[in-house]
């Protein structure tokens, strides 16, 4: 593996005479008149852009905690009445752990699975690999409500009709393909060498890939975890028709039954919309630079 | 040596963990009584606190049935029945339909109670209307739907606003029409009226042009749908005309019914067309001596028209095991004190005549006056056809959008109310041919 030819061509930094500004000065110090615009090219979009995805999120919020037929922009006067009877009349608290079960079991299947397949994907060669790897993609193509009905026929042979495991699984069913391909990426980043080094000085294969691989993997972890657990803790359809019982419902189906044939509890709606989001918010504060790392690792190959 | 027996520790311990997992994730039957049935609310949230307290009378006075109560979404029932039925777990009682009844009795899914209604204590006592149209929707005339309750179209309006201006509820469209350009002050983001551009709005205007040309059945004898008339054209244009001409809101175009019913009580439009379901939601935001709700207006004819909305009540699945507990569920519901507290609670009409003789129905001016024309006997009461397979699709998916031309000025009236027409004309044709 050569790291340049003789052909390459290098730039070398160009010295510049003395007092001459050459584009790196220019860059370096912008003179006044070169700000303005500058800093309206770079933060008037950005501002733009924050200000179109956090303004319903903040109209939200803002329904959440004013009383009902409040009119403005300001969350004032404030109320957590909205949040008492979310919680209390929804039965939020069961939604939320339910929300959390199936949430949290389907990251962990998806993401063992994920690797699995990853591994297998990444670093070895078998008959129709590429095949493969494009019928894991056409899953994606595949909308959950046409295999709405060959799902629900199974899970009841198998009677996991008003059973959360279903969701999990079928969630699963939805969530993993992806994730494989996008940790066989992740794994073929990670150079070989490293593992045959750990299984020269005597690990098994399965070892090598626990101790050498897996920590290097965290952020690709943290990565298709994320992705597995939003789209569970979202999942309407399946939570809609697998569960039969009040018991079992999870949070988007809760908030749904907030809105009536004829009326719609706004308030509670934007309360329960609220909690919902509230780990999703907190899981990224905390995950946010391994998700990063984890979304660019794959994206240039070394 | 040592690490191998740490990594077996570990890899017990996660397969305990995992099994632990799936066991926490099995939901537990616990019936406590001798039988224990399913019952699906098709509105579940907005009215599951009136259910709960109408199973638990029925579960103290039936200690050995008890009753499993699932509320779901208005807007997902009827794929969930559909998902349920088709996969063979459909509950034992749920709460049904006019709309979707004709779709799950072609599946099989319903059982007829006309037997079982002929030797109920019930028997007479379920307005006639309201079998007669409960009959109607099923493709067979049996009776699938133990009618509960319906809601009838209203015409709601800002009393303290008509007062101001010197004028009294409109009794007639030209009445309408004349009070919208009126009370419309768009300076003041004030109009005249809000209209339905959006989702479900061809279902409001179908009725509101039946009010208008007051035809004495849907279909003539010929099996051709009479909403494809000049007249019928010319109200679509009236009303057409009051949007672009800027006596309702600009936004009425994209209006499902939350946008046009906030749009009334947040204080924007003197008049709204809408069932008697959303009464308590105005009470809330306007308070009763704001507004006040009358029967919908009388067309040229001078004949009074009220259009049958279909019917919302119970019906029990063929895959249930338990029959008998589920029909007695079922008779409790339609008992005169539980029909007249389920319907209380909605502001809808009941379906037991003797719950329609409650005081709170008398206090109810716009349930008060709908059923004031039922009694008349002038009045000519016709159904929308939601018995035809292809009407929810004629409604939502071919006709809602071409509502939409109307109202933007690229599509005339009459080539719309004739397409109309010609769709229901083939519906019907089809729906005959196939019985």
């Amino acid at each position: 593996m050569s790291t340049s030819s003789p052909s390459a061509s290098i730039e070398r930094p160009v010295r510049l005479p003395t007092g001459a500004t050459g584009p790196t000065r220019a860059r370096r110090r912008p003179g006044r008149a070169n700000r303005a615009p500058r800093a309206v090219a770079l933060f008037g979009p950005l501002t733009l852009f924050v200000l179109f995805t956090l303004l319903p999120l903040y109209w939200m919020v803002v329904y959440a905690v004013t009383p009902e037929n409040h009119q403005g922009f300001l969350p004032w006067p404030l109320t957590f009445a909205h949040f008492l009877a979310a919680w209390n009349n929804l039965g939020f608290a069961f939604l939320f752990r339910n929300s959390a079960i199936v949430g949290g079991s389907t990251l962990v299947v998806t993401v063992i699975l994920a690797l699995a397949a990853g591994y297998a994907l990444a670093r070895f060669t078998f008959w129709g690999k590429k095949l493969l790897i494009l019928a894991l993609l056409c899953t994606q193509f595949v909308p959950g409500v046409v295999l709405l009905i060959p799902l629900f026929q199974i899970f009841k042979g198998l009677s996991l009709i008003d059973n959360l495991l279903s969701l999990v699984i079928s969630d699963t069913v939805f969530q993993m393909p992806l994730a494989a391909v996008l940790m066989a990426g992740f794994i073929r980043n990670i150079p070989v060498n490293l593992e045959e080094a750990a299984m020269v000085d005597g690990c098994s294969r399965f070892r090598a890939f626990l101790v050498i691989m897996l920590p290097l993997l965290r952020p690709a972890i943290v990565a298709t975890g994320s992705f597995a657990f939003i789209g569970s803790w979202n999942n309407f359809l399946f939570a809609l028709m697998f569960m039969n019982s009040q018991q079992n419902f999870t949070i988007p189906v809760g908030l749904a039954n907030l809105i009536g044939e004829y009326n719609v509890d706004y308030g509670a709606l934007a309360a329960g919309g609220t909690i919902a989001a509230m780990p999703l918010v907190i899981i990224f504060a905390f995950v946010q630079k391994y998700l990063v790392q984890g979304l660019t690792a794959g994206a240039v190959k070394g | 040596m040592r690490a191998r027996q740490g990594w077996r520790w570990r890899t017990t311990a996660i397969v305990a963990v995992l099994l632990m997992l799936v066991a926490g994730c099995s939901s537990g039957s616990g019936s406590t009584g001798n039988v224990t049935i399913t019952f699906w609310d098709d509105n579940g949230g907005v009215r599951t606190p009136t259910w709960q307290k109408i199973i638990a009378d029925f579960e103290q006075q039936n200690p050995t049935i008890k009753v499993n109560y699932v509320g779901v979404g208005a807007s997902s029932i009827q794929q969930k029945y559909n998902t349920a039925v088709a996969g063979g777990s459909p509950p034992d009682v749920g709460m049904v339909n006019s709309q979707y009844l004709a779709s799950l009795v072609a599946q099989k899914a319903l059982v007829p109670l006309d037997s079982m209604y002929s030797s109920s204590p019930l028997n007479g006592k379920i307005d006639q209307a309201m079998l007669k149209s409960g009959r109607q929707n099923a493709p067979d005339g049996k009776l699938y739907l133990m009618p509960m309750t319906t809601t009838f179209d209203t015409l709601y309006y800002r009393t303290d606003w008509f007062k101001k201006a010197g004028l009294s509820a409109p009794t007639t469209w030209a009445d309408f029409f004349t009070d919208a350009k009126t009370l419309t002050n768009s300076s003041a983001n004030q109009f005249g009226f809000t209209l339905r551009g959006g989702p479900g709005g061809t279902n409001q205007l179908l009725g509101a042009i039946l009010y208008y040309i007051a035809p004495k059945s849907f279909f003539d004898s010929q099996g051709n749908a009479v909403i494809g008339s000049s007249q019928a054209a010319s109200f679509v244009q009236q009303l057409a005309d009051l949007y672009r001409n800027g006596d309702t809101p600009q936004a009425d175009i994209n209006n499902g019914y939350q946008q046009m019913v906030s749009e009334f009580d947040q204080g924007e439009a003197a008049m709204l067309q809408h069932n008697l379901g959303s009464y308590s939601n105005h009470l809330t935001a306007l308070g009763a001596d704001k507004f006040a709700g009358v029967s919908m207006p009388i067309g040229p004819s001078g004949t009074p028209v009220q259009v049958f909305p279909g019917d919302n009540g119970p019906a029990i699945f063929a895959k249930s095991t338990h029959q008998a507990a589920a029909w007695k569920f079922v008779q409790f519901a339609d008992s005169a004190t539980e029909d007249g507290y389920w319907n209380q609670q909605a502001q809808q009409v009941p379906a037991n005549s003797d719950a329609q003789n409650q005081s709170w129905v008398k206090q109810n001016s716009a349930m008060e006056n709908t059923l004031q024309r039922l009694d008349d006997p002038n009045t000519i009461v016709i159904e929308d056809p939601h018995y035809l397979p292809d009407f929810g699709t004629i409604m939502d998916v071919d006709m809602a959008p071409l509502w939409q031309k109307v109202l933007a000025g690229s599509m005339s009236a009459q080539d719309f109310v004739t397409k109309w027409a010609q769709e229901f004309t083939t519906a019907e044709k089809n729906y005959e041919s196939h019985r």
